[in-house]
């Protein structure tokens, strides 16, 4: 009887067999990968666009203005605070009176309609994150925020995932800093590696952090 | 059952020659006999999975709250018709494989749609999971992966055991039925005539060519599979039995479930494999292969199986009695007598009572009265299902969160969705694939000429 | 679950059964004690399937739209999707920090005495009321009806702006049209100018209309009031010749006799009684002696429920009773007839014990009771001597005007023509009076009507000015407290519509066009404070009260009672009116949060039923659910009956508060409207037919209808045998908790607890359980995460009660966490339970595996439900999405805020900073939380006290939460 199909047919069917697996291990790495890359995270993307375009690096890292003096509240509530208008015209009141790019923010003042900023550093609504008891406990601005004052324009430094915060809640030593340097961009662990780690236990036990007690659900999720 | 071939006479009427088999049953998809009633048929098992369809959408939209579940009944439907599908997926394994391993040859005129109805009925249960989920679309964290949230499911839990075992036994019966089609593919393939026909069985069949070499690859994959799907037809089972046995909850807990659940289900899956062993025979009129001698074997297992069922319930009583448990004796009043005696009592009748006639040989003979025990048995494990599952959870300890339920029309409409996902395929499958294995139907009738000769 | 009737009811049939199951044991309700048959028959006709989607989506439809029309800022927790947007203040209040609650001392109101609290709020948005704990009177304890007013406050429903004849107005047109009017009333002075209130405390009010009197002598002013208090007063004054605050000092008591006097029950007196109750109970233990609590009354109560002896009585039983002890006492010199049966024995040991403990015992007639029967009761106090030592009588604490007249006085000068302009302020005549039908035919006839109200309620919709009211949490008022504590209510959150406080509006009648919220309170209190003003104002507002403001015992001489008769029974059927648990007189019917509040004996939601006894439903053949319809003279009211075990044979029970026509969407057309009924003279009894009628309604309650047989989930103790078998070592195959510093756990001392439902309030309030309705609870989905179970022992005409508050137990080996696939419920190392919603993906195995069941489940999005008072939400508690499973986390926000208080001040958790929300509110500190590692943590002794048992502790689960067992004292004399 007549043949069915050509030679190579069999070759074909074999690499459509070999293609089909590979896609699907593929299209699995791939996912993984997704979940975990920048685009996905948000995190060192193009800056998302704001009412006025703020440079943290001319506020922070140039004038050398201190976070909490615009973030009022980092130190005793949840939210870190953003600041009202009048806190921008005490300067703003003196200098740049007129610059154009501010007249979103005169405006504010003037109708008493909030700035209508963009989150950049923001997570689900079922985390419940404290600002408050991270500084108490000398995690710096910086760990979470990355060099805002070198951010023209800011944007997300890390991937703000579950996995992030459980790393630093499972080994918290090497995060901590000395509650003066809090919100110092610069400040870096000794560069021993044993001096480091020896400061982080002893920030450890100064501060009295609850090791153990800080990775359950109920911590950041309620 | 004593063997078949140990008796004198063959299973198979002697004067047919093997090319008569296969002319037989490979012509079925090419040339397919009683159109008409076959499309009736699909329609209905069409209209069936629309309904599924229908009240997927409604039931993803709306939340599962459109079943009748409450606190403290908040398992019911889904869970027991997972558990009843699950049960009737068991013959087809355990046909062919077991009695593949046992050398039971009259098992080859049968084994082949059997695994067909393990493929959908496992089918139909797989879905049940995903459907009474809360939040259906999370599904996938049931799944070990390396997730952002660096949370693992939790390997203590019995879901968790249930999705591994319901999974392993889909890919292997998959597997195993495939394998087992190969041979059968080519002989379709061979005289198929128009060439559509002849580049789908063509493909499917791999391009065998039945060399000497390949049959005893064949061979070796085929029993190696066979060897791997034994015990996974006792573990799913008693995997899925854990999922009660492992709470607290009394009627649950009881270490008679795995075998009692393992039980249940070869029979329920062997009720169902009657009832479509007698009507595929009177279908394409295949009494020359499916005889009464299989239905003869049938009716014994059916006996069999279903006298161990019945040990289980005397056992839970026995348990709960010599216990002395206040509230296992609870709930056991509550099955008995309590609100939902009917599927109590109707598993105890349909599954043992209505059984009893199989001690005659004339009753296993006749397809008629086969049929309707299977039809009995198939209804008496579902109430069974459902006894075990409400029975329990309608009454738990503490009396004030004593509650009832009742199934919807969603509920039913869900369940008889299934059903259709049953037929749909099974019934496609029958039109386009051998439904009885012609080689190893074949390979009895050989076997029997030669003993034929030897008589002579 | 609910109930459709099949069968009739079997007395006895249950008395059969009761015999039958021997020993002791427990059983919640008739159903399960009448034919299991016809009880199958009707839960299998329970749902009928095809109807089974039809209303549950479209009442959330409805309540959906209901909550579009409030247009607040959500919170972060309320899922609303625009937490990618920051809006910080343009000018940010001085010292608040977004996020960090603050807690204002003010007061709510409650038959218009003051209910203290502290309310907090979020960034301006209030959520959460609590009592204050300062306040002399309720020591920041709450009750039901305190925790509602939060969603009082954000309901939908309440008035906007003002209107005339339905059209939207304006202040100013209001102010205009009254300087019209007081012209014309200064004509003639005020003649048949007729203001219609509620009784109420608040000094301002009374200074402005003793102004508005002194302008208009003529007007005159109607208290209209569903409950008051006119029967109390006639009582006081036939006794001491004026009208008395009665006030009853139930921790001083050794023995109490109430004579249908629900001490404990729902009402404006529910938390300061029920916290001294408690304080006397709370001395009880071996050597200490007993306080001992005799209750006859003929309608099952909570006071009843936690009495040593119980009585079921008619009320036209009330008076030989009384009489009999006053006379076995020597109190009277009328004439006793010897009271029959059960009423004999419990008399006798009434009488012995007030002999025993005279001038520590104390005697009690209910406050809506004859007005004789009450002056017999004050005879007998002052004969025993206890005036002044378990009972004192103080100056009223409500205000009083020498022009006030009855309500029917209104109606027979409207008919009269004498009535030409009405003013009702804050109340509602056309629905709540006794004569309310006839009321509702005259009011039109009236030529000038002004109605300020909360709701356009009936009154309102016969008025042709509305003008909305503020809620007390946006107003500036003044509210005395039960003992005479003076509050001055400053507002929470500014108005969230146009309207305006009371005082306002009174000034607007005083002449005022633009009158300030806070002038009238601060113009009163400038009066009273003088010199000192300023600062006893900030400290007074600080506080929440004004201090040693309650009012000073006076001396009354002991008035002989007005001789009495006992008249005889004219054994037709007794109908007596109370308030409901839930609503009271209707005023709360449109918050569908207490709706859902299952009623403390019943468990009854969304509903009021006909409460009939188990001898008349045998007699009748009646069946829960049945329709009935109660006749009186030629009014009738038709509603389901429901069978009362302990109720008086011949007692039929109405509650007030339903059958409302207007007011709101949740209220409207729910239970049958008992004022039709109600007479105006003898408010609260009356007598008349009860007849089947076609139909039966569900009902739904919270509570399955099932025995109990022989089962110990309620233990008690005896002075024999003061203690409970110590807890028994459970072996477990799962390795112990590695232990973190604290261990939380919690104890319910349930000789305590009189199942008022404050904890279930709290607890819903606190963590946003969704309300779900009617159609659901009937299927048994209700949302409490703590729920009060409710069950006999004995006989079904005069069982003994016992309630059993039942949150999540915290197993240390619980069964949820192993089931649950995708750790969603976990334990944490300080022993906490943890439900994670955003985990949980909805297999409900947990709850399958809970022996205790109380995991609750959305079985449809919920939320949608709690649209409505979205703002009221928790920030700090997730709203659960649809499909998620839910239950009590021992208020695990608290422990976190605790904690983080405490890791900043780097110090370790002291006893007391965790307080649950349950806690805080019980009225008589019931429950008890905190640390079961530290031996002296109030838990831990709790757990000493040797009446500490577990629950279903034979399944081995080692629970957290652990009862105290009940005492048990027959008053048996000793």
């Amino acid at each position: 009887m007549t043949q069915i199909f050509s030679p190579a047919a069999d070759t074909w069917l074999r690499l459509f067999l070999v293609s089909l697996a590979a896609l699907a291990a593929g299209s699995v790495v791939f996912a993984v990968g997704m979940a975990r890359s920048d685009w996905y995270t948000d995190t060192r993307m193009h800056p998302a666009a704001q009412p006025v375009p703020f440079s943290h690096k001319h506020h922070a890292g140039q004038l050398g203005i201190d976070c909490r003096y615009c973030h009022a509240s980092v130190a005793e509530g949840p939210h870190a605070g953003l600041p009202p208008t009048h806190t921008c015209m005490t300067c703003h009141s003196q200098v740049w009176t007129t610059a154009p790019m501010l007249a979103p923010v005169r405006a504010s003042l003037a109708d008493k309609a909030p700035l209508d900023w963009h989150r950049v550093a923001r997570v689900p609504d079922y985390v419940y994150f404290r600002h408050d008891i991270h500084v108490a406990k000398g995690v710096g601005c910086v760990e979470c925020h990355g060099r805002v004052d070198t951010m023209a324009l800011t944007y997300r430094a890390v991937p703000l995932t579950m996995q992030f915060c459980l790393d630093c809640h499972r080994d918290p030593a090497p995060r901590l800093r000395p509650k003066s340097e809090i919100t110092s961009m610069t400040w870096t662990p000794p560069k021993d590696a044993t001096a480091a780690r020896e400061l982080g236990h002893r920030l450890m036990r100064a501060y009295g952090i609850r090791t153990g007690d800080i990775t359950h659900c109920n911590v950041c999720h309620r | 059952m004593s063997a078949v071939r140990t008796e004198a006479q063959p299973i198979l009427p002697p004067q047919q020659s093997y090319g008569d088999v296969t002319d037989q049953l490979a012509s079925i998809p090419l040339h397919f006999p009683s159109r008409r009633r076959w499309l009736i048929a699909l329609g209905v098992a069409s209209a069936l999975l629309g309904l599924l369809c229908v009240s997927a959408v409604v039931l993803f939209t709306q939340g599962v709250g459109i079943w009748g579940l409450n606190i403290p009944v908040n398992w019911a439907f889904a869970i027991h018709n997972y558990v009843w599908w699950l049960g009737i997926g068991h013959a087809g394994t355990l046909i062919s494989a077991i009695l593949l391993l046992l050398g039971r040859e009259w098992r080859n005129s049968l084994n082949r749609f059997a695994e067909t109805m393990t493929l959908f009925a496992v089918v139909c249960a797989g879905i049940y999971p995903i459907l009474h989920l809360g939040r259906p679309w999370f599904f996938y964290w049931m799944f070990p992966y390396p997730a952002t949230m660096g949370v693992w499911p939790q390997f203590r839990s019995p879901l968790e055991w249930d999705i591994w075992a319901v999974l392993t036994y889909l890919t292997v019966s998959i597997v195993f039925w495939y394998i087992g089609l190969v041979p059968d593919l080519a002989a379709a393939r061979d005289r198929a005539r128009r060439r559509g026909w002849q580049v789908f069985f063509g493909v499917l069949s791999l391009g065998w060519r039945g060399s000497a070499l390949h049959w005893m690859r064949w061979n070796q994959a085929y029993r190696l599979l066979a060897a791997l799907a034994v015990p996974l037809v006792v573990s799913v089972h008693s995997e899925v039995s854990l999922l009660f046995a492992s709470s607290t909850i009394p009627g649950w807990h009881s270490t008679i479930f795995p075998p009692y659940f393992v039980m249940g289900a070869a029979f329920s899956g062997f009720a169902m494999v009657a009832i479509i062993a007698i009507s595929l025979r009177a279908l394409f009129h295949l009494h020359n292969l499916v005889t009464d001698d299989h239905l003869d074997v049938l009716g014994k297992v059916l006996l069999a199986t279903g006298l161990m069922t019945a040990y289980g319930y005397v056992f839970e009583i026995f348990d709960a009695l010599y216990a002395g448990n206040v509230h296992e004796i609870q709930t056991l009043k509550d099955r008995l007598f309590g609100l939902y005696w009917w599927s109590y009592w109707g598993a105890v009748v349909f599954n043992f009572v209505l059984l009893q006639p199989l001690w005659f040989r004339a009753v296993r003979r006749n397809a008629w009265t086969l049929f309707a025990i299977a039809a009995s048995v198939v209804v008496g494990m579902w109430l069974e299902r459902y006894m075990i599952l409400v029975t329990s959870l309608y009454r738990d300890f503490l009396v004030s969160s004593w509650g009832v339920y009742h199934a919807t029309v969603w509920d039913w409409a869900v369940f008889a969705g299934t059903i259709g996902l049953f037929l749909f395929p099974f019934l496609l499958i029958i039109r386009l694939l051998p439904v009885i294995s012609i080689f190893e139907t074949k390979e009895i009738l050989h076997e029997e000429h030669e003993e034929a000769h030897a008589r002579a | 679950m609910s109930a459709a009737p099949r069968t009739g009811f079997d007395l006895e049939a249950a008395r059969r059964r009761l015999r039958e199951e021997g020993g002791r044991r427990f059983w919640t309700s008739v159903d399960e004690l009448t034919d299991d048959a016809g009880f199958r028959a009707r839960l299998s006709a329970e749902f009928p399937s095809a109807a089974a989607m039809i209303d549950a989506p479209a009442r959330r439809q409805f309540l959906k739209l209901m909550g579009a029309s409030l247009l607040l800022t959500g919170t972060a927790a309320c899922g609303d999707n625009r937490s990618d947007r920051a809006r910080p203040y343009v000018d940010q209040p001085e010292g608040l920090v977004p996020g960090v609650p603050r807690r204002y001392a003010t007061a709510v109101t409650l038959e218009g005495y003051a209910q203290p609290v502290l309310a907090t709020t979020y960034d301006g948005r209030p959520t959460k009321l609590d009592g204050n704990p300062d306040h002399p009177a309720t020591r920041g304890k709450s009750d039901a009806f305190m925790q509602a007013a939060i969603f009082g406050l954000y309901d939908p429903e309440r008035s906007k702006e003002p209107t005339r004849n339905g059209e939207t107005t304006t202040w100013g047109a209001v102010a205009a049209a009254l300087v019209a009017a007081r012209t014309r009333w200064q004509a003639n002075g005020g003649e048949g100018l007729r203001f219609v209130m509620r009784r109420t405390t608040s000094p301002t009010l009374q200074r402005q209309f003793n102004a508005l009197f002194r302008e208009f002598p003529a007007a005159r002013v109607h208290f209209s009031d569903a409950v008051g208090a006119d029967e109390r007063d006639a009582a006081t004054t036939a006794s001491f010749g004026r009208p008395l605050e009665i006030h009853y000092a139930l921790d001083a008591c050794d023995v109490v006799v109430s004579v249908d006097d629900d001490l404990v029950g729902p009402g404006p007196q529910q938390v300061r009684n029920a916290l001294a109750w408690s304080t006397r109970r709370g001395d009880i233990a071996p050597g200490q002696g007993r306080t001992r609590l005799h209750a006859a009354e003929s309608l099952p109560s909570l006071t009843g429920t936690v009495a040593s002896t119980r009585l079921p009585a008619n009320p036209s039983q009330m008076m030989p009773l009384l009489l009999a002890i006053a006379a076995a006492l020597g109190a009277t010199s009328a004439r006793a007839p010897a009271p029959s049966g059960h009423g004999e024995a419990w008399v006798r040991r009434a009488v012995a014990d007030l002999r025993r403990h005279a001038g520590r015992g104390l005697v009690t007639a209910g406050a809506h009771l004859d007005p004789r029967l009450q002056s017999l009761a004050f005879a007998i106090n002052a004969h025993l001597g206890n005036v002044g030592q378990t009972v004192f009588y103080t100056e009223p604490v409500h205000a009083a005007f020498d022009q006030a007249q009855p309500l029917d006085a209104l109606a027979e000068d409207i008919a009269a023509g004498a009535v030409n302009t009405l003013v009702v302020l804050d109340a509602n005549p056309a629905y709540d009076a006794a004569g309310a039908r006839r009321l509702r035919d005259l009011i039109p006839k009236v030529a000038t009507r002004i109605h300020a109200g909360l709701y356009r309620d009936e009154t309102a919709s016969l008025c042709a000015w509305h003008l909305p009211l503020a809620h007390a949490l946006e107003s500036w008022s003044d509210a005395r407290a039960v003992d005479g504590t003076a509050s001055i209510v400053q507002p929470v959150i500014a108005p969230l519509y146009s309207t305006r406080n009371i005082h306002q509006i009174v000034e607007m009648l005083n002449g005022e066009i633009e009158p300030v919220a806070d002038s009238a309170v601060r113009e009163t209190w400038r009066r009273t404070f003088g010199e000192h003003f300023d600062a006893r104002w900030r400290q007074s507002l600080h506080d929440g009260f004004v201090g040693g403001s309650q009012a000073q015992p006076v001396s009354v001489g002991a008035s002989a009672p007005s001789p009495i008769e006992a008249e005889a029974s004219t054994g037709a059927l007794e109908i007596v009116f109370r308030p409901d648990p839930t609503v009271w007189d209707g005023r709360f019917a449109n918050i569908a949060w207490l709706q859902e509040l299952p009623k403390p004996v019943t468990k009854i939601t969304w509903d009021n039923v006909v409460a009939i006894s188990p001898t008349l439903a045998d007699k009748l053949h009646f069946a829960n659910g049945q329709i009935v319809e109660v006749t009186a003279g030629d009014a009738k009211v038709k509603g389901p009956v429901w069978i009362v075990p302990g109720q008086a044979g011949n007692t039929v029970a109405l509650y007030l508060g339903y059958g409302r026509r207007a007011g709101g969407e949740i209220s409207r057309g729910i239970g049958y409207d008992a004022f039709a009924l109600r007479p105006s003279r003898d408010r609260w009894c009356t007598h008349g037919r009860i007849l089947r009628v076609e139909g039966s309604a569900t009902v739904a309650t919270t509570q399955a209808h099932h025995r109990m047989d022989g089962f110990d989930f309620v233990r008690e103790v005896t002075a024999d045998a003061p203690r409970t078998p110590p807890p028994k070592d459970q072996s477990s195959f799962y390795p112990e908790w590695n232990g973190a510093a604290h261990a939380w756990g919690m104890t319910i001392d349930l000789d305590r607890c009189i199942g008022c439902n404050a904890c279930i309030a709290a607890c819903n309030v606190e963590n946003n359980v969704a309300v779900v309705g009617k159609d659901q609870v009937a299927r048994g989905r209700e949302m409490l995460w703590l729920r009060v179970d409710r069950y006999y022992e004995g006989d079904i005409e005069n069982p003994r009660a016992f309630f059993q508050p039942v949150p999540c137990m915290h197993c240390e080996k619980a069964p949820c966490e192993m089931g649950c696939p995708v750790h969603a419920t976990v334990h944490s190392p300080e022993g906490l339970n943890q439900m994670v919603y955003n985990r949980c993906i909805g297999t409900r195995t947990c709850s399958s595996y809970c022996p205790y069941k109380v995991r609750r489940f959305n079985w449809y999005d919920y939320r949608k439900f709690g649209e409505a008072d979205r703002a009221a939400k928790n920030p700090d508690v997730t709203v659960r999405s649809r499909g998620v499973m839910e239950k009590c986390t021992y208020c695990t926000q608290r422990i976190q805020a605790a904690h983080v208080a405490a890791d900043k001040e780097n110090r370790a958790l002291r006893d007391g900073d965790i307080v649950t929300a349950c806690q805080q509110a019980c009225p008589t500190t019931a429950i008890t939380f905190g640390d079961i590692k530290d031996p002296n943590a109030g838990v831990s002794q709790r757990r000493e006290s040797g009446r500490h048992y577990v629950l279903l502790e034979e399944v081995g689960t080692r629970p957290r939460t652990t009862y105290l067992a009940r005492w048990r004292d027959d008053g048996e004399a000793t």
